[in-house]
């Protein structure tokens, strides 16, 4: 039994799949909410704990989205597999949302949108899982190459209905509107076969927390 | 009851073991002040990262240094508050997936009373006494009559005391964090010319308020009449800091009638407010007492201490809370 | 205090000369003007009474706890009947990017309200927002307010709140 956790994007998502090779959903929750992890995460992964018994691994989407979500998520994961003494797995949080795009289709996920500014990842979705076509990005004004794309893509997430935004994607992008049930995804997207520490499990920010540069305010100002 | 404490409110990640609110068994702290140092200030960015990374070494170095094993835990305590929000939640997270992981009670604490009880560790405690916390964020004055119950007196209304210290050292061009820098360059000076304004609130309502945001200005202006003056400027700085904090403190134990204060927070390290406090103290027949210098700063054993005497007062933290910003005691 | 003067066209008014105990009706008036989701950017410089305006403010909204300056902590949100009223200081962020881990809500969040001390970086964030500006004039120990609305609904806000009377209000205060 794995348990995925995400909460990188608008909501809250935990789900559990089982160990048969096609990972059956046995629950899947999602509260499209804001800042919900900080309050239910650990509440939900008690209830669910209590329901389906330790899990035997944890999957969790990495970002990137929320900085504060992801690291909640990122949290709750590394130190519950410390504790348990359990494996761990980090997937992009982009790809979780690319699982719900439909077979066959390549899929632009977009999150987390301010303003001109979110987080974008170009997938192709295969039978067996979602395909990265390049490394999820940061967007601020402009989507780097190869958009905009000829071919048929399916947009998902915060520009899913931006007509604007969709014109820029490519001439055939079409919008998705449904949020996909990420906790789900998250834990069917994981792979296993080589766990990662769970110290080591790192938020994928795809931003420094750099400097603004400009000089320091006076601090005299009207003394 | 062995209690581990978890501490990120700011930008040190601190574990620490404590047996019965009394006995320090094991602590770990990893700061990323080193990385906040060029920017002059704490990044909150920055700080939730490192703690993000830091949380499971600090715990394992400080169950190493106790010689124990996680499920040798009673229960888990944390800061919940108050503090950058982005930095309280990853403790926070993380202690609830302790106390979920292992079945253990929860214990949130305030971070000036954690600071309090970093005293126990020293000796048990005995109310009533009077209670200051000085540090880079807080300045506050309390009465404190026993576990879990503080009355406020008096508390900064601008600038905090320690505030106050790394504005001077950005101004006299010392590094971050300001406080350690000003005192070890006011000690060469050994005696000052400078005297800097200590403010006079006039707020019959409230005798024990602080002021300290005059002090950067005035500073501001005499580094620029004497700039080959820095050293004669940081013991001035010191000592007005010193004196208000002192004066304040004084005047409550005498007038609450008490004759014990226990000083806490990261500016309690300052040997010259020791000193000077305890003289003053002494006067009037109060006694000083504070923590190690170690655990006067921001750490998880404080943590550890102050949740085992809420735990007795039967306090426990919900699943479903979070961090609590602004979060008053004793008000 | 004077009477405020209202330039619609520019949704933005001016008022002169308020004490520190006129910034009662100023908190009223704002009170009465903004509704969530609303956004305000405060600047003016240190001891204007910008935090003593944010304390009215939430008061008047129901506020029961102490309101204090968040410096230190940067947010300090405030959970009320289904409402979050976050009171953010940037001063200590002057050099500092991190905007994101202040874990702000979302532009045109439901149920939100952000007022912002040293709050001008969030304009980038919040394209619909208040600016006001408080200017002391330390001869007269009174201070100079302007406030204006930016983007689309906070422009419809300020309308409404001058049809509904903004004039009368700040008259009544003033008055007592």
């Amino acid at each position: 039994m794995i348990f995925g956790i995400d909460a990188s994007g608008p909501g809250l998502a935990v789900g559990v799949v089982d160990d048969a090779p096609c990972r059956r959903v046995l629950a899947d929750w999602y509260w499209l909410r804001p800042r919900t992890a900080g309050t239910h995460l650990t509440v939900w992964l008690e209830t669910l704990s209590q329901q389906f018994g330790r899990p035997e691994a944890l999957a969790v989407g990495i970002g990137p989205g929320s900085f504060t979500g992801v690291r909640i998520a990122v949290t709750a994961a590394k130190v519950l597999a410390w504790a348990w003494g359990i494996p761990v797995q980090g997937v992009s949080s982009l790809s979780a949302w690319a699982y719900g795009a439909p077979v066959g289709e390549k899929v632009l996920v977009t999150s987390e949108r301010r303003g001109a500014a979110f987080y974008g990842g170009y997938y192709l979705r295969e039978t067996d899982g979602p395909k990265p076509l390049m490394p999820d990005f940061p967007v601020d004004g402009a989507l780097p190459a190869p958009f905009p794309v000829t071919g048929s893509v399916a947009v998902i997430g915060a520009l899913a209905d931006d007509p604007a935004w969709l014109e820029r994607v490519g001439a055939h992008a079409y919008g998705l509107t449904e949020v996909p049930l990420l906790g789900s995804a998250v834990a069917r997207i994981a792979d296993f076969a080589a766990p990662i520490d769970a110290v080591r499990l790192t938020p994928a920010y795809l931003k420094a927390p750099g400097t603004r540069g400009s000089g320091s305010r006076d601090e005299s100002n009207g003394q | 009851m062995l209690i581990l404490g978890i501490e990120s409110s700011c930008d040190d990640t601190g574990v620490g073991v404590v047996e019965d609110g009394r006995w320090l068994r094991g602590n770990s702290r990893l700061s990323s002040a080193a990385m906040h140092a060029r920017f002059g200030g704490v990044v909150p960015e920055l700080a939730s990262r490192e703690h993000v990374m830091a949380i499971i070494p600090a715990m394992e170095a400080a169950l190493d240094q106790a010689g124990v094993s996680l499920t040798d835990c009673d229960a888990f305590a944390v800061t919940q508050g108050p503090g950058l929000l982005g930095a309280l939640l990853v403790g926070v997270t993380a202690a609830k997936a302790l106390a979920l992981a292992l079945s253990r009670p929860l214990i949130g604490v305030h971070h000036l009373e954690a600071h309090l009880y970093a005293n126990a560790l020293v000796a048990s405690i005995e109310y009533p006494a009077l209670a200051l916390v000085v540090s880079g964020g807080h300045t506050a004055i309390y009465r404190w009559e026993g576990d879990g119950r503080l009355v406020l007196l008096g508390d900064t209304q601008d600038d905090a005391a320690g505030e106050a210290l790394d504005k001077g050292a950005r101004i006299l061009g010392l590094g971050y964090p300001g406080g350690p820098a000003i005192e070890r360059l006011a000690l060469s000076a050994g005696e000052t010319p400078f005297r800097l304004p200590v403010a006079r609130l006039r707020r019959p309502q409230h005798p024990y308020d602080l002021s300290f945001s005059g002090l950067k200005t005035a500073l501001a202006g005499l580094y620029r009449q004497y700039p080959d003056q820095s050293a004669a400027l940081a013991h001035a700085l010191q000592e007005a800091v010193v004196a208000s904090l002192t004066e304040k403190a004084v005047q409550a134990l005498v007038a609450e009638r008490l004759h014990r204060i226990y000083l806490a927070g990261g500016v309690s390290a300052n040997q010259r407010l020791r000193t000077r406090l305890a003289e003053r103290a002494s006067e009037f027949g109060g006694q000083v007492y504070a923590p190690e210098p170690a655990m006067a700063t921001d750490n998880g054993a404080m943590v550890a201490a102050a949740g085992y005497y809420h735990w007795r007062l039967g306090h426990q933290m919900g699943m479903h809370e979070g961090p609590k910003t602004p979060y008053p005691l004793g008000e | 205090m004077r009477e405020p003067a209202v330039d619609l066209r520019a949704a933005e008014v001016t008022w002169e000369g308020l004490s520190e105990d006129d910034l009662d009706v100023l908190a009223d008036v704002l009170t009465d003007m903004l509704r969530p989701p609303a956004v305000v950017l405060l600047t003016g410089p240190l001891g204007s009474g910008k935090t003593t305006l944010v304390r009215k403010v939430f008061s008047a909204w129901g506020v029961g706890q102490p309101v204090k300056s968040p410096t230190f902590d940067l947010v300090h949100p405030y959970l009320l009947n289904g409402l979050r009223l976050y009171h953010v200081d940037l001063y200590r962020l002057s050099e500092l990017e991190g905007l994101e881990s202040l874990d702000l809500p979302a532009p045109d969040e439901e149920g939100t309200v952000v007022v912002a001390e040293w709050g001008e970086p969030l304009a980038a964030i919040y394209p619909d927002h208040w600016k006001l500006r408080l200017d002391p004039d330390p001869a007269s120990e009174t201070r100079r307010i302007r406030f204006s609305a930016h983007g689309p609904r906070a422009e419809l806000q300020f309308r409404a709140g001058v049809a509904r009377g903004l004039g009368n209000l700040a008259h009544q205060g003033g008055g007592q």
